[in-house]
């Protein structure tokens, strides 16, 4: 059953994804607010929100960072109404801001901050761990192992947020946000999307203001530190002269390990939901009658270093093994916490025998720019200018579908670290080299952090060519709308353009990356026109998204002809499967070219690149009847 | 516990087919974990999505060595997983190679492939989920025929219905389509599996209860 089908209920057991869980117990804690960034794993709390706000009568939004969504989210609980943002763990360092000074002021209805962290980087530039952020902000953080846990902390984060009128953290990660788990659902109480704001003295972070908000501060966190003992998501089970303490996630490895062991009646557990602060007391009775302690946490070694502390204060000498056996990098698996907690109870363990390799070598598989992305003929044709003119030249990337233009043969994003990085980076290499520096970055992304980068460009005066990807949606994330979305259910459309031109850009120029001569042209333009006047150019390259168009046109039930090639035609050159590289055209074993129909999405841009000619469709179509759905 | 590996190429409709059984499963009133893949990797990368079913399971991920039933959309990517395998390992592959977007990439024949990953697996079922499709009006259907395929020995070892299967199937929209695709696959299987794959799975359940 979808999300949307379940709000009429109030009990039942449902499949649901672990980010629908934790949009379920949000709306079952009396969630009246809700903004956020798309981020992966964190996209589809918002997206559940979203999909049920008009029957439920939240506020949801999509908005244009994490800082912003946050201060809009903080707002609303200065309001007295119960909010929620979320983010990727990465878009917490966007937050940061707003974060830090929240646990000054608190608040006033619950805050509830979401960050779901990715362990191995799945989708992600780093794999910071963000629970450091709890003790950085003396914020309390909650952290789930399953999909029903997770419901049942977001509820009881709101309740917890209220009670001391202080924001508290969700820290989840890719394997609970994005594993689907039986929940059990309870009622969703009526939604209070409207609040008042109480002026406050509190509210005003000035220095004699935030240094009573200090005191007040500490207070509160010692209130915190004491309750967290009590909470039904930090517990004792079993019980042996060995304690094993697992953090969140590393909670259902360790239940399954000791399982495979048979050894759950000789060991002592101790589960922690809430690994800021610690819950102490908990801790010390669990651990005064114990000779070994064993934790494991995923990433970083937080709890292991509070466990030492708090023995070492509560003059407990039981021996603590954790990041020794278990390791810092990387998401935890079986193989990981068994062999750990094999040496930990002197247990033979071995691990699963080498891997029977099939007797074949099987190629890598990166991902890859979709069937008919608009990014390929732009990139394609990026890099045959760059190559037959010897221009000298740095990429400055971004995080989006174009940072897959890293990859060969187009090979043009040379920097990525962070959101807006392209601008930014890129205009402290245009001080400091004499190579063109080309900024490339989508359109969500430029909304996200790109602007105040590109100001600074055109303030001083800086030579670089941004080129502006405009798909018209936050398109890696899931198609979540950004302001250059056209049709964003009633939210205004802001074309790049403008907003550029505004700035006082005088080479903006819009053109379609499907047609690669003007790409050509107009590319060569702003380089020219770079060099010569030291000041920024933007070009913005606008076609939607592959999926979306896809999908809109199957919607409409308009028929997609896929294109075939000439078998005579083709000199089997490799120019579209191994430089313009669509997924959906492959060499056959001659070298010709053979386009897959259950890949290839009609969209025509292949056929251009073909010297010969020899890519047409497969049969005749009404092209501009399907061209409407692409732009 | 029964531990599923389901592989293939991001954008073949794997969550569909994960969901599906998931949701199949709970509908019997077995306790389900599905772990998905998200984001990144969906954008034609290899893909891995692991089912996980029993009242035991309580993390993500499956153990390493106990993966019982392996459905894998693309060859390449079976044979890129064929290392979960162990001897009682179900492989059900759809008859197809997606070439990965690399610049000259080496590709290793089918035939070649095809011995080499049948070597991995005591029971090894190879369906042409894709042509079927393709043949019967859909080019974007081979997972639901795999799902047909796969609902067959999932119902004989008492994991799932047919029925709730179907019917879950046809909440996809597309009924008429969708139906013919799923009886297909479920035939195909009818014809093709051996009751000693089936007891491999039925194996894996009763550990859970002994």
């Amino acid at each position: 059953m979808s999300f949307r089908s379940l709000v009429s209920l109030s009990s039942g057991k449902y499949l649901l994804l672990g980010n629908e869980a934790i949009a379920r117990g949000a709306l079952e804690g009396g969630l009246g607010f809700a903004a956020a960034y798309p981020g992966t794993p964190s996209s589809e709390i918002l997206e559940s929100l979203i999909a049920v706000r008009d029957i439920v009568g939240i506020y949801a939004e999509w908005s244009v960072n994490e800082k912003v969504a946050f201060e809009a989210a903080y707002g609303a609980s200065l309001a007295g109404v119960n909010a929620l943002t979320a983010m990727k763990h990465v878009g917490m360092n966007v937050a940061a801001d707003p974060l830090m000074s929240s646990a000054y002021t608190g608040v006033e209805g619950a805050l509830v901050v979401v960050t779901a962290d990715d362990p191995s980087m799945h989708s992600s530039q780093n794999e910071q761990d963000n629970r450091w952020y709890g003790v950085h902000a003396y914020i309390p953080v909650f952290e789930p192992f399953d999909a029903d846990e997770a419901k049942r902390m977001t509820k009881y984060a709101f309740e917890f947020s209220r009670r001391f009128k202080h924001p508290v953290i969700l820290r989840t990660t890719t394997r609970v946000s994005h594993s689907r788990g039986v929940v059990e659902l309870g009622p969703i109480p009526e939604v209070r999307a409207k609040g008042k704001f109480n002026k406050e003295d509190r509210f005003v972070n000035v220095p004699a203001n935030a240094r009573k908000n200090k005191i007040r501060l500490l207070e509160r966190w010692g209130a915190i530190s004491e309750v967290v003992n009590e909470l039904p998501f930090n517990s004792v089970e079993g019980d042996g002269r060995a304690l094993i303490i697992a953090s969140g996630s590393a909670y259902g490895y360790v239940v399954e390990a000791l399982d495979y062991f048979r050894v759950k009646d000789k060991v002592k557990i101790l589960k922690i939901g809430t690994p800021v602060p610690i819950p102490k007391k908990l801790l010390v009775e669990a651990a005064e009658d114990v000779d070994k302690i064993l934790v494991v946490e995923e990433l970083d070694s937080l709890v292991e270093t509070n466990v030492k502390s708090v023995l070492h204060d509560s003059r407990i000498e039981a021996e603590v093994r954790g990041k020794d056996l278990v390791g810092y990098e990387f998401e935890l698996n079986h193989s990981r916490v068994r062999r750990a907690i094999a040496k930990f109870l002197n247990l033979e363990y071995s691990p699963p025998q080498a891997p029977s390799q099939p007797a074949v070598s099987t190629p890598a598989r990166i991902p890859t720019l979709c069937p008919g992305c608009p990014y390929r003929p732009l990139f394609f044709e990026l890099r045959r200018l760059i190559n037959q003119e010897k221009i000298p030249y740095i990429a400055s990337g971004d995080i989006g579908c174009y940072s897959l233009g890293y990859n060969p043969p187009y090979r043009m994003q040379d920097i990525i670290i962070e959101m807006g990085n392209s601008i930014g980076v890129g205009y402290g290499l245009s001080i400091t080299t004499e190579d063109n520096v080309i900024a490339i970055i989508g359109d969500s992304t430029f909304y996200h952090a790109g602007l105040p980068p590109l100001v600074n460009a055109v303030w001083h005066r800086k030579p670089i060519v941004v080129i502006v990807l405009d798909n018209e949606v936050t398109a890696m994330t899931g198609h979540q709308p950004a302001p250059s979305t056209k049709d964003g259910e009633g939210a205004r459309y802001i074309p790049i353009e403008n907003v550029v031109s505004g700035l006082g850009i005088k080479f903006v120029e819009v053109i379609d990356p499907y047609d690669i001569k003007t790409v050509r042209e107009v590319v060569k333009k702003a380089l020219s026109y770079v060099r010569e006047f030291k000041e920024p150019a933007v070009i913005v390259a606008r076609r939607r998204c592959a999926l979306e168009a896809v999908r809109d046109l199957r919607r409409a039930g308009v028929e997609i002809v896929p294109y075939v090639v000439l078998e005579d035609k083709c000199v089997a050159c490799g120019i579209c499967y191994d430089w313009f590289v669509c997924p959906a055209i492959i060499p056959k074993s001659n070298r010709k070219a053979w386009i897959d129909p259950e890949l290839c999405v009609g969209c025509s841009a292949c056929a251009q690149v073909c010297p010969t000619k020899a890519i047409i469709p497969s049969r005749e179509y009404d092209k501009e009847k399907v061209e409407k759905f692409w732009r | 516990m029964l531990n599923v590996l389901i592989s293939g190429v991001g954008g073949q409709g794997l969550l569909t087919l994960s969901r599906i059984l998931g949701q199949a499963a709970l509908n019997e009133g077995l306790k389900v974990v599905v772990s998905e893949t998200h984001g990144l990797s969906q954008r034609g990368g290899s893909v891995s999505v692991f089912l996980r079913i029993g009242d035991s399971v309580m993390a993500p991920l499956p153990p390493e060595d106990d993966i019982r039933l392996h459905i894998s959309m693309e060859l390449i990517e079976a044979a890129r997983y064929s290392y979960l395998h162990n001897a009682s390992t179900v492989l059900v592959v759809n008859d197809k190679i997606i070439r990965p977007s690399i610049p000259g990439v080496k590709i290793p024949p089918k035939e070649e492939l095809i011995s080499a990953i049948r070597k991995t697996t005591p029971y090894f079922y190879l369906v042409s989920a894709s042509d079927m499709s393709l043949k019967l009006g859909s080019a974007i259907g081979a997972n639901v025929v795999m799902l047909g395929f796969v609902t067959y020995i999932l119902e004989k070892a008492s994991v799932v219905t047919k029925n709730s299967v179907m019917s879950e199937v046809l909440k996809l929209g597309a009924k008429e389509i969708n139906a013919r695709l799923f009886e297909a696959g479920y035939q195909e299987a009818l014809n093709k599996v051996s009751d000693e794959a089936v007891e491999s799975l039925r194996a894996s359940k009763r550990l859970e209860h002994s």
